[in-house]
C-alpha cells in the first residue's frame, strides 16, 4: 500500500466526530509519537490510531473501529 | 424461495393490539413460517406485553423489536399504536439481547453477539439489526462498537427506541423479554443481499461553532460560551421569522419545536452528520443523542418540511438499488421521530409516498436515533434521517 497522510487518517475518524475533532486527534497523536503528517506506513496509521483509542467515549470507540477496518485493507 | 413480507398495524389496549397484530400476520402468511418478527410498540402498548404475546404465536421466529416514539406501517402512521413485520423466505436469524449499556457497552454488546455464528453456510450476505435504548447518550459508541463485533462485511441498520417523548425509560426486545438500558443485535443471513438507504434533510444554518467543554455527550460550552446561549444566538433570526420563541419552550415541547428543527451538524468533508439535541440542562449545557467531545466543530442546521419529504423517497432509492437489480418484497423503515414532528399533518403523506416509491409493504417506527451503517462507512449513527432497509424479493 502506498504511503498515508494526515488527510486520509482524518478520514477514518471524521464521519462520526467531524473533520476539526479529528485532525487535532490526529495531529495531537503524531506529536506524541513523533511521527511526520506524510509518507506514513500503515504500521504509522496504526499506531497513531490505538493511540487516539485509548481516549475515552466516541472518539476511542471510532479510532477503535477505524484501526480493524485499516488492517483489513491490507489483507 | 421468493420472500414474504408482511405489515400490521394496532391501535387499542395492548392485549388487543396484540391479538390484532397476530391476526393480521397470519392472514397475511398463510400457511408460511416467518423466519423474523419485528414489532415495535408505543407507551400506551407496553413492548414488554406484546412481545410475548407475538412471541408465544410464532414461537419458531426470531423476534425483535423496539419501543417507539411513533409507529407506522403501510398506510397507517400512529402515535398510541404498534406496527409489526413478519419476513419469511430463504433467510435464517440469530438474535440476542445485551444488559447494561451504560455501564460497560462492550460487554452488553458481547452478551448480545457471543452467541451468534459469524456465517451459515450457503448464505453469503449477513445484516445486522440493532436496536438500543434511546436514552442511553451512547448512539454511535453503540453502533460503533456492534459493527465492530459483527465485521467489515455486515452492513447494520436499526434505530434508538423511544418512548413517545415521555423521556422516562425506552426498551428492546428479544423473543419474549423486553428490556431497558439494552440493545438487542439480530444477524439476518440471506441468500441474496440486503439494500439499505440513509439520508437526512438538514442543511447548515450557522457557521461552525466548537465545542470547548464537554462531558461525553452533554457539551457545557460552544466557543466558551454557554452551548444554549450559543444556540439561541445562532437561531435568533430564523426562529423570528418562523414565530418560534424557545424561552417558552420546555420538555417535548422544545424538541418538538425548536431543538428538532436546529440540530447540530458536524461538517465531515463534503456532507454533515446530523446530531440531535435532546435538552437544554442546567447552566447552559446542552445534552445531544452521542458523545461530542472537546474540540468538535458544529453547525446548527436548519430544514423544511420539503427537505425532510424528499429524503425518505431517496433513502428507499438508495435502499433499491442495494438490491443488485431485485425487487424489494417489503422494508423495515427507521424514521426519526422530529421528521414526523416537523412534518405534521404531512407525515402520512410522506410514510405513503415512501411506500409507493418502495412498490412494496413497509413496517416500522419513529425513533430517537437511526442507524445505518454499509459497508466502507466509518459512521452509522444518524439524527433526524430516514433509513430504508429493503429485502429482497
Amino acid at each position: 500500500m502506498s504511503s498515508l497522510g494526515v488527510d486520509q487518517i482524518v478520514k477514518l475518524l471524521s464521519a462520526s466526530v467531524g473533520e476539526r475533532a479529528a485532525r487535532e486527534a490526529v495531529l495531537s497523536a503524531l506529536s506524541r509519537l513523533a511521527l511526520p503528517p506524510q509518507g506514513l506506513s500503515q504500521d504509522d496509521a496504526l499506531r497513531v490510531l490505538e493511540a487516539i483509542a485509548k481516549t475515552p467515549g466516541v472518539l476511542g470507540i471510532s479510532a477503535r473501529f477505524a484501526k480493524s477496518r485499516l488492517h483489513l485493507l491490507e489483507v | 424461495m421468493e420472500t414474504l413480507f408482511v405489515s400490521a398495524h394496532a391501535v387499542g389496549d395492548a392485549d388487543a393490539a396484540s391479538a390484532s397484530l397476530i391476526a393480521q400476520l397470519r392472514a397475511g402468511l398463510g400457511p408460511q413460517a416467518p423466519v423474523l418478527v419485528t414489532v415495535f410498540c408505543s407507551t400506551e402498548q407496553p413492548l414488554e406485553r406484546v412481545a410475548p404475546a407475538l412471541r408465544a404465536a410464532f414461537p419458531t421466529a426470531t423476534l425483535v423489536g423496539a419501543s417507539t416514539a411513533g409507529e407506522f406501517s403501510s398506510g397507517h402512521a400512529t402515535a398510541g399504536g404498534s406496527s409489526a413485520a413478519a419476513i419469511a423466505g430463504d433467510f435464517v436469524v440469530h438474535a440476542g439481547l445485551g444488559r447494561g449499556v451504560r455501564a460497560d457497552l462492550e460487554a452488553a454488546v458481547e452478551q448480545a453477539v457471543a452467541s451468534q455464528p459469524e456465517s451459515i453456510e450457503g448464505f453469503s450476505h449477513r445484516t445486522g439489526l440493532l436496536f438500543v435504548d434511546g436514552l442511553s447518550g451512547l448512539g454511535e459508541e453503540a453502533t460503533l462498537t456492534v459493527a465492530l463485533r459483527l465485521g467489515a462485511a455486515t452492513p447494520l441498520a436499526g434505530g434508538a427506541a423511544g418512548d413517545d417523548m415521555h423521556f422516562r425509560a425506552t426498551y428492546v426486545a428479544y423473543n419474549e423479554t423486553a428490556a431497558t438500558d439494552a440493545l438487542v443485535v439480530a444477524s439476518i443471513f440471506s441468500k441474496k443481499a440486503l439494500g439499505l438507504g440513509v439520508k437526512h434533510g438538514h442543511v447548515p444554518l450557522s457557521k461552525p461553532l466548537i465545542v470547548t467543554r464537554s462531558e461525553g455527550n452533554v457539551v457545557h460550552t460552544l466557543d466558551g460560551r454557554p452551548a444554549w446561549d450559543a444556540w439561541i444566538e445562532a437561531t435568533r433570526d430564523s426562529c423570528e421569522a418562523r414565530k418560534i420563541d424557545p424561552a417558552s419552550l420546555s420538555g417535548p415541547a422544545l424538541i418538538n419545536g425548536f431543538l428538532g428543527i436546529y440540530e447540530a451538524g458536524l461538517p465531515t468533508g463534503a456532507e454533515f452528520k446530523v446530531r440531535l439535541p435532546m435538552a437544554r440542562l442546567e447552566g447552559g449545557a446542552m445534552a445531544f443523542s452521542c458523545g461530542m467531545p472537546e474540540g468538535t466543530a458544529v453547525c446548527v442546521m436548519d430544514t423544511t418540511p420539503e427537505q425532510l419529504r424528499s429524503s425518505a423517497d431517496t433513502a428507499v432509492d438508495a435502499a433499491l438499488a442495494g438490491l443488485g437489480g431485485e425487487r424489494a418484497a417489503g422494508a423495515l423503515v427507521f424514521d426519526c421521530r422530529n421528521r414526523k414532528d416537523l412534518l405534521a399533518s404531512g407525515y402520512p403523506d410522506a410514510i405513503g409516498s415512501a411506500a409507493k416509491t418502495l412498490g412494496a409493504p413497509l413496517a416500522g417506527f419513529q425513533c430517537y436515533g437511526e442507524i445505518a451503517m454499509n459497508t466502507g462507512d466509518f459512521s452509522g449513527y444518524h439524527n433526524t434521517t430516514a433509513v430504508v432497509l429493503a429485502f429482497p424479493r
